[in-house]
């Protein structure tokens, strides 16, 4: 792959790819960006090794959600991720707050749950697929995502969010 | 599964700020370039160590082929000068044999060295 088709694929692929980095990162845009950015340069440097017969995008996404595992192993942003569930909901009616009770929602979440919910819901990506991505067994997404689903709508609904 | 899901509607509907695609495509056009550049960096590194790798074999078998030639010459100027009696030129040939291996060595690390510093004088004159 040149770097021109590479662009190409970025170009198609990086909104996407940052508004789910963005929602797994629990509303750290910066932080975002910058795995998004660090996910597209491993898969340039790593382009010989993607198949054709692959989805770009499936491909992508693995990447990102290693970068993701990864980064938060070394950067322990825990801390981060309760500060944003202690915001209160009543800025939400600010448009930079729009989403904080989602944030809020999702960083309660492991990330594994987090990962299947967002990859099934934003990217349609079937089972079989976010299975591939985060290195998971199908059952484990299946049991992560009825989880998950679970546990987003009993935060949602909690009074005050 | 995904019909009368609310979450599907919460999800449908998300759309965060975030830094234009512009801004976002310059910056990762800065590190394509810098990742470029490195890789080129180690691919000219790469091909000039293996050259002169070649070079420093090349020299040192040289070096190996003429002392082993000039060795009958060399035991016989060695014994006369010397005046060596019949026990010491039992050794002559195991001192050539270790003579001809440090001149080998030391050539082909003296090649090594200098086709290195010539190669890399190359690169810089035409990168």
């Amino acid at each position: 792959m040149n770097r021109k088709q590479f662009v190409e694929y970025v170009e198609s692929t990086q909104r996407q790819l940052r508004r789910f980095l963005c929602a797994l990162c629990c509303g750290d845009s910066a932080l975002a960006d910058d795995i998004a950015q660090e996910t597209y340069i491993k898969a340039y440097m790593s382009s010989d090794g993607f198949r054709g017969d692959a989805k770009f995008s499936s491909w992508i996404y693995r990447i990102a959600y290693n970068t993701y595992v990864s980064h938060m192993r070394g950067a322990r942003r825990t801390s981060a991720l309760e500060a944003v569930a202690e915001v209160e909901s009543g800025e939400s009616a600010d448009g930079t707050f729009r989403y904080q009770a989602l944030y809020a929602s999702l960083a309660k979440l492991p990330p594994a749950e987090r990962t299947a919910i967002l990859l099934y819901y934003f990217d349609d990506s079937p089972v079989k697929e976010i299975a591939r991505i985060t290195g998971a067994t199908e059952n484990t997404v299946c049991q992560q995502l009825s989880r998950g689903r679970r546990h987003l709508r009993a935060f949602l609904e909690r009074p005050g969010l | 599964m995904k019909e009368n899901d609310p979450l599907k509607d919460m999800f449908a509907d998300f759309n965060p700020p975030m830094s234009s695609t512009a801004d976002f495509m310059a910056r990762l056009d800065v590190r394509l370039d810098a990742v470029e550049m490195i890789a080129e960096r180690t691919r000219r590194s790469r091909r000039r160590s293996r050259v002169a790798l070649c070079v420093a074999a090349l020299a040192g078998m040289v070096a190996g082929a003429l002392m082993m030639a000039l060795m009958p010459y060399f035991e016989s100027v060695l014994a006369g000068a010397l005046q060596l009696g019949l026990a010491a030129r039992e050794y002559l040939p195991l001192a050539g044999w270790a003579a001809t291996a440090a001149l080998s060595v030391a050539a082909a690390m003296a090649a090594y060295d200098i086709s290195s510093s010539l190669l890399d004088r190359q690169v810089c004159r035409v990168g």
